[in-house]
């Protein structure tokens, strides 16, 4: 494999085996570079009783290196450590307003008794209707509670309400309201071909790469269904939903197709 | 997140070779059809009812769902193929093994040249199912996935039944195998329909039937029932009618496969209530109608089971029947329609791909020629009729019927075929 082709996100806990999956003998000469510790992993012994228990924490403790100098090797091989990957989107305030109902945790009183606060807010954020939004307020950005709910399925947003108040939105991603936007100038660069056309429409815009086909299809002719004629969507997706356009056409629609680097653009609109 | 928007362009070169040898050999079915139409009266075991069956099973069914394959696999996993120098070597082999194997079969020498045309097949089946499993493996997330389940175990029956094969020929010219010939026949060719064509189909379906309909429900539990039944009954009925042939037992052994057709059909009928594509267009009706061809063949399996236990000779013209009925009906059908569900995508990513946004595109379903595909339906309902009359008479008339039917069937699918493969790129929705 190219190691252009890898993004493969790493943290601390990931395994030494799950690295070397990708181009074992790069990785090695690389990691030798960085600390001759690392020379031990030449030896296929070794390598093979080691690399499957032993973390990269562990690994940089026995080598004696840091995390970070270990990632700084990686990152030009593709690889990205975790604490990168976490994208911590601010609140947009369109998107506050069309919040159904906000059930408020606040952490702070739990934190100051000394608990932890993880299983109620996980249990509160489990029973989460469609609509509703979790609110978990606190003294800091909560960064691994972030981490763990996105990769449980939530969307999350931070409002920095003020020092030492930060409040923290969760919603399951499936009931994700879409952001209506009105300036296509927000999407300048990635609608370059479409501009033109788009003009004429007030967009809904959409993101369906985290789901399973055929769960994008079935999101996508949901939303059109609530479309007003002065509306149009506007799709990030993973590939050219192919199966989804005889569809589109079927119920009055027309579509355009194009790429960019991330996603393949989808843009619907009853003509 | 992993794009695959891209196609890599000699998948498209892969797939289409597949597809257009396909088609001769279906064109060239049709031809022999009606060469061998005096001899649909006798007994199912002679050279030319055996040349034309494996032209149909191998070159015509087979070769179809290793281009399909090749296609689709990497679609349902959201992964690309793990190389593209293998599946081209198993072509060679595999087309060069098949003319090698149905030319003896056809002028029955079971010399050298059908040994050598069995093991060439072998080999290309070998390769597909190589390239089959390594594209699994490069999956990232090893989650469970039953679809996937089905299309690795139905690889390893077609390796069984092309293993039990070349035996098979062995055996024409050394006869070492210790039971009746036609005792392995039967295994041979259940283990090829069984294991190989249905469970395949319905792995690769079952994934792409809710895709085409766009369904909400997707009931896979059911999924799972439909492999284990299959798969049990399949294995029940190959140990059993090795050990004892076939027997009263073997109707209670026939009910789990059919039990599991039932509940894969119970899936297919919740994608279909559950679908947000209101018209069904023709390809998806045919692939729906091919399903009740196969539910005949699966309600003939008693009476040919009868036949056996009472030894009465009504069972040979019913074994040619439900042969027939799932191999040139059920199988057929469904290519004939999938066919047109599948290329037409291939072509259109090819020549449209993920655009620059700035003009339409017509669709996929713009690529073919909804008359040909028409006149194809018309044709091949002939076919079946006269088929049908053809193996419960032993008359030569309707056998040339048929054969007149499936030659112009071949024919449109052959130019609709063609049709999409040299379609040029336009603008605008037709």
């Amino acid at each position: 494999m190219e190691p252009s082709e890898i993004h493969i996100v790493l943290n601390a806990n990931s395994l030494i085996s799950d690295l070397l999956k990708y181009n074992e003998e790069l990785i090695i000469q690389k990691l030798t570079e960085l600390n001759k510790n690392f020379n031990r992993l030449k030896n296929p012994v070794l390598r093979k009783v080691l690399a499957k228990r032993v973390s990269v924490a562990q690994a940089c403790r026995i080598a004696g290196c840091s995390l970070n100098e270990f990632f700084d090797v990686l990152k030009p091989l593709g690889f990205k450590a975790a604490h990168e990957a976490v994208e911590v989107d601010r609140l947009p305030l369109s998107l506050a307003a069309s919040f159904n109902k906000i059930i408020d945790l606040d952490v702070r009183p739990i934190l100051a008794a000394g608990n932890d606060p993880l299983k109620m807010i996980l249990t509160t954020a489990a029973g989460l209707k469609n609509g509703e939004v979790l609110k978990v307020i606190n003294t800091f950005e909560p960064v691994p509670l972030i981490n763990l709910l996105e990769n449980k399925g939530y969307r999350s947003f931070i409002d920095i309400a003020g020092p030492e108040l930060v409040n923290t939105y969760f919603l399951k991603k499936e009931a994700q309201p879409d952001e209506l936007i009105m300036d296509i100038s927000e999407l300048s660069v990635e609608a370059d071909g479409l501009t033109e056309l788009m003009k004429a429409y007030q967009l809904h815009i959409m993101d369906v790469r985290p789901f399973q086909m055929p769960k994008p299809m079935t999101m996508i002719l949901d939303k059109l269904e609530t479309l007003k004629t002065t509306e149009a969507l506007y799709v990030r997706h993973r590939k050219v939903p192919v199966h989804l356009l005889p569809v589109l056409k079927e119920r009055g629609f027309d579509f355009r197709v194009m790429e960019t680097a991330e996603a393949v653009i989808l843009f619907i609109y009853k003509p | 997140m992993n794009m695959i928007t891209k196609q890599h362009p000699e998948l498209y070169r892969i797939v289409r070779a597949h597809y257009l040898a396909s088609a001769v050999c279906f064109v060239l079915i049709g031809v022999l059809f009606f060469f061998a139409s005096a001899d649909f009266a006798g007994h199912y075991f002679q050279p030319k009812l055996l040349a034309i069956t494996h032209l149909a099973a191998l070159g015509w069914v087979t070769m179809v769902i290793f281009g399909a394959a090749y296609q689709l696999v990497p679609v349902i996993l959201e992964t690309g193929l793990s190389g593209y120098r293998l599946p081209w070597l198993s072509f060679v082999a595999f087309l060069s093994g098949l003319v090698l194997l149905v030319c003896s079969f056809w002028r029955f020498e079971p010399g050298l040249c059908m040994q050598g045309g069995a093991l060439l097949l072998l080999t290309g089946m070998l390769g597909f199912t190589i390239v089959i499993f390594l594209t699994g493996k490069r999956l990232k997330n090893k989650k469970e996935n039953i679809h996937q389940e089905m299309i690795n175990t139905s690889c390893i029956w077609l390796l069984a039944t092309g293993v039990l094969g070349v035996l098979l020929v062995f055996n024409l010219r050394y006869a070492f195998l210790p039971q009746d010939h036609l005792q392995f026949l039967r295994l041979h060719a259940h283990m090829g329909m069984g294991g190989w064509f249905l469970l395949l189909v319905i792995g690769v379906s079952s994934k792409l039937v809710p895709m085409f309909l766009v369904s909400r429900k997707q009931n896979l539990r059911l999924l799972d029932w439909v492999y284990y039944l299959l798969n049990g009954g399949l294995l029940a009925f190959v140990i059993d009618t090795y050990l004892e042939g076939i027997n009263n037992r073997t109707y209670l052994i026939a009910l789990l496969p059919t039990a599991a057709f039932i509940i894969y059909f119970i899936y297919l009928i919740q994608c279909y209530r559950s679908r947000m594509k209101r018209r069904l267009d023709l390809p998806m009706m045919y692939t729906m109608l091919s399903f009740i061809l196969l539910l005949a063949a699966l309600l003939i399996q008693p009476l040919i089971i009868n036949a056996h236990v009472q030894n009465i000779t009504q069972g040979i013209a019913l074994t040619k029947l439900y042969g027939l009925l799932v191999l040139m009906g059920w199988l057929s059908l469904l290519i004939l329609g999938q066919a047109f569900k599948t290329l037409p995508f291939l072509v259109w990513l090819k020549i449209y791909g993920p655009g620059t946004g700035k003009e339409p595109t017509p669709l996929p379903s713009d690529l073919y020629s909804q008359k040909l595909l028409i006149i194809q339906g018309i044709a091949f309902t002939g076919f079946i009729l006269s088929m049908i009359t053809m193996a419960l008479s032993g008359l030569a008339t309707p056998a040339r019927i048929a054969s007149g039917c499936l030659l112009l069937t071949a024919l449109c699918y052959l130019l609709n075929l063609t049709r999409v493969l040299t379609h040029k790129k336009t603008t605008g929705h037709a």
